[in-house]
């Protein structure tokens, strides 16, 4: 079905708790349908391409969806770039996936709840759906917190890559907390990195991340990065380890100049904070 | 805001007509309730609890609305039926039931029931090719972000494998229910509450169990004598996480104290009085172990004055002692009330008693319980 936009005004509007949100104007409704876990929807916006919704959230865009898997991977892969096993909780897209791939890795476990979403992706974002077809990655369709309950491996990274970090519900089923199950399931030395909220709307639910991640590390890094289609427009994420540190400036390699937002003189940048998003965060 | 009391002209002529006490029962206010909370909660199907008015008056008229009924019992089973209430509009959401309990209802036509514990199911074994069934749930969290649990419901963490117990037992089970308590001030209860059903469905959907219905109970909040948050407000996170969260699901509620406590005004007499260490006694037809017994067992309070104040009679106030009419020291309405001076006989009235009042309301002492009549 296709929707005459010059007749129709539609929108999508993804409201953050509630309160502040982001409007897109659409010129068409490509995809949509109910899995047993949740809405999935693709549309086509007037400024950001593509767009998946997941329960009328908005997940990736065609715009912005290369800044956010960057974002989260070479934050942690470039300064552990012998990394041999990486775990991605969430995921389903791809995207995150295929930027931990331009590392010598010797698998990528990717475990995402919905297989609907991974077939959805590759539908509609084949250049971030097509990393889970290379022979290094595990795709795992399961809920993370009770896979992860079963796991004897050890990772050296883990990248969060869903909506809840914390969720209480989820903590509700099972018997150790999310958090603590992640912890088990990391290298000595391995780097936790996890989106934590949006450091202005959801300052306290930031902290409350933050907390659970002191239980294990000492001092969690946190960086902060912007993302266009997010209500808030901007991302904290934490970034753990009991050996690294995220700061210095990673080896430059040819590599690079196809990215699109990361580079290696960022990764220092990126956790310069504002005063204001520091101590919206509590760390100052 | 409360809503208005019966017209005094009216009371009096009921009072005349079939004497005092009385309890005086408004239809329209029920099906207004019925509208204002339909509206609150689009796409919900409103499941009237009997439980606080199990009024066949009341069943006729959301029967007519359009209503579905949660029961409990067989004499509720038997007030639905009686009403023509077509039995697939109807859930029996006891927790704990006898054989007799199950095959009543499923006699009337009555097919989904609830469970929350193993020692349950194998009374559903004999009827398994008929019974539907939805898992109730209690929330209790170590942050103490929510509470819900009393005496009924299943610990989250002991879902699952409950779930999967039934299912292996070869028992339908289409969903989860829960209950956040009564006349609770905001929604976020029902906001947390909503979120844990959805892991426990993803859960479930993973083992190939794919639920499709959730029930997220009642205890929407009316004004007794404190405001309370307007419906359409209280409700609106509710109906919008919902949305977000249950696509594609059929969604449950079940309001009793809010459809019928606003439709039932009582009216009783001053039975005789005293003075007592300079406060004034009067004694009324009806009291706590009558149409206040919700004052105990429903932790509820209602407003109450004298018919003639409400014509607009103003006279000087004093504190006063409102005691009900048996034997018991412990019947008393109201310790320290200002009322003005009332004589044998007068009429007082308490609006807002429709919900857990008449139904929990015993004979004891020989006084019979207060009389219900349709006003409308």
């Amino acid at each position: 079905m296709t929707i005459d936009s010059e007749s129709l005004d539609l929108w999508i509007e993804d409201l953050y708790a509630g309160q502040v949100g982001l409007r897109l104007r659409l010129r068409d409704c490509l995809f949509s349908a109910t899995s047993p876990f949740q809405r999935i929807a693709v549309y086509d916006s007037l400024s950001f391409g593509r767009v998946l919704t997941l329960g009328g959230a908005i997940a990736i865009t065609d715009y912005d969806e290369a800044l956010y898997s960057e974002s989260l991977a070479h934050p942690a892969l470039a300064v552990l770039p012998t990394a041999k096993r990486v775990l991605i909780i969430g995921g389903g897209d791809g995207g995150v996936c295929r930027e931990v791939l331009r590392y010598g890795v010797e698998r990528v476990t990717v475990v995402e709840i919905d297989k609907q979403v991974v077939e959805t992706c590759a539908k509609f974002f084949p250049g971030a759906a097509r990393s889970l077809t290379d022979k290094r990655v595990e795709l795992v369709i399961d809920d993370a917190h009770r896979w992860l309950a079963g796991v004897r491996e050890k990772y050296d990274v883990i990248v969060v890559d869903a909506a809840e970090l914390v969720d209480p519900a989820s903590d509700a089923f099972h018997s150790v907390t999310f958090a603590q199950a992640m912890f088990a399931a990391l290298a000595p030395d391995g780097i936790i990195v996890a989106p934590l909220g949006s450091p202005i709307h959801a300052s306290e639910h930031c902290r409350s991340n933050l907390r659970q991640f002191g239980e294990k590390f000492a001092k969690p890094a946190v960086y902060v990065f912007d993302l266009p289609s997010q209500p808030s427009g901007q991302v904290a994420v934490a970034w753990c380890s009991a050996k690294h540190t995220p700061t210095a400036v990673p080896k430059a390699m040819a590599w690079h100049a196809e990215l699109k937002c990361w580079y290696p003189g960022l990764q220092p940048a990126l956790f310069t904070l504002p005063r204001n998003v520091e101590r919206q965060l509590g760390l100052s | 805001m409360p809503p208005p009391f019966v017209e005094p002209a009216l009371i009096r002529r009921m009072v005349a007509e079939h004497g005092a006490p009385l309890l005086l029962l408004s239809t329209q206010a029920i099906r207004q309730q019925y509208r204002t909370l339909k509206q609150a909660l689009p796409g919900v199907d409103l499941h009237y609890a009997l439980k606080p008015l199990p009024h066949p008056a009341v069943v006729a008229a959301l029967r007519d609305e359009g209503s579905s009924f949660d029961l409990a019992t067989n004499g509720e089973v038997d007030v639905v039926r009686e009403a023509g209430v077509p039995p697939s509009r109807t859930i029996h959401t006891h927790p704990i039931k006898r054989d007799g309990d199950i095959s009543y209802a499923l006699q009337y036509g009555c097919t989904t029931f609830i469970f929350d514990n193993p020692y349950e199911l194998p009374k559903f074994l004999p009827y398994r090719d008929r019974v539907e069934l939805l898992m109730r749930l209690s929330f209790r969290s170590k942050d103490a972000v929510v509470d819900l649990s009393l005496k009924f419901g299943v610990q989250p963490a002991d879902a699952l494998d409950l779930l999967r117990k039934a299912v292996g037992m070869g028992l339908k089970v289409r969903g989860l229910s829960f209950h956040v308590g009564s006349q609770t001030l905001n929604a976020f209860k029902y906001m947390e509450a909503i979120g844990f059903c959805r892991q426990l469905f993803n859960l479930a959907a993973l083992d190939g169990v794919v639920l499709d219905t959730l029930d997220i109970g009642g205890g929407y909040p009316v004004p007794y004598i404190e405001p309370v948050m307007p419906i359409q407000y209280y409700c609106h996170p509710i109906a919008s996480e919902l949305e977000r969260q249950f696509p594609n699901t059929r969604l449950i509620a079940e309001p009793g104290r809010f459809i019928s406590a606003p439709a039932m005004t009582l009216v009783s007499s001053v039975m005789g009085k005293a003075e007592r260490q300079g406060r004034m006694w009067y004694y009324l037809d009806d009291g706590l172990y009558g149409s206040y017994s919700g004052k105990l067992y429903d932790h509820a309070d209602y407003q109450f004055m004298p018919l003639s104040k409400l014509e607009g009679k103003n006279a000087p106030e004093r504190m006063s002692v409102v005691a009900g009419p048996t034997c018991d020291s412990i019947d008393v309405v109201y310790d320290n009330i200002m009322l003005p001076e009332l004589e044998c006989g007068e009429l007082v009235v308490s609006p807002m008693m429709g919900a857990y009042t008449w139904a929990t309301a015993t004979e004891f002492n020989f006084f019979p319980k207060t009389k219900i009549v349709v006003i409308d």
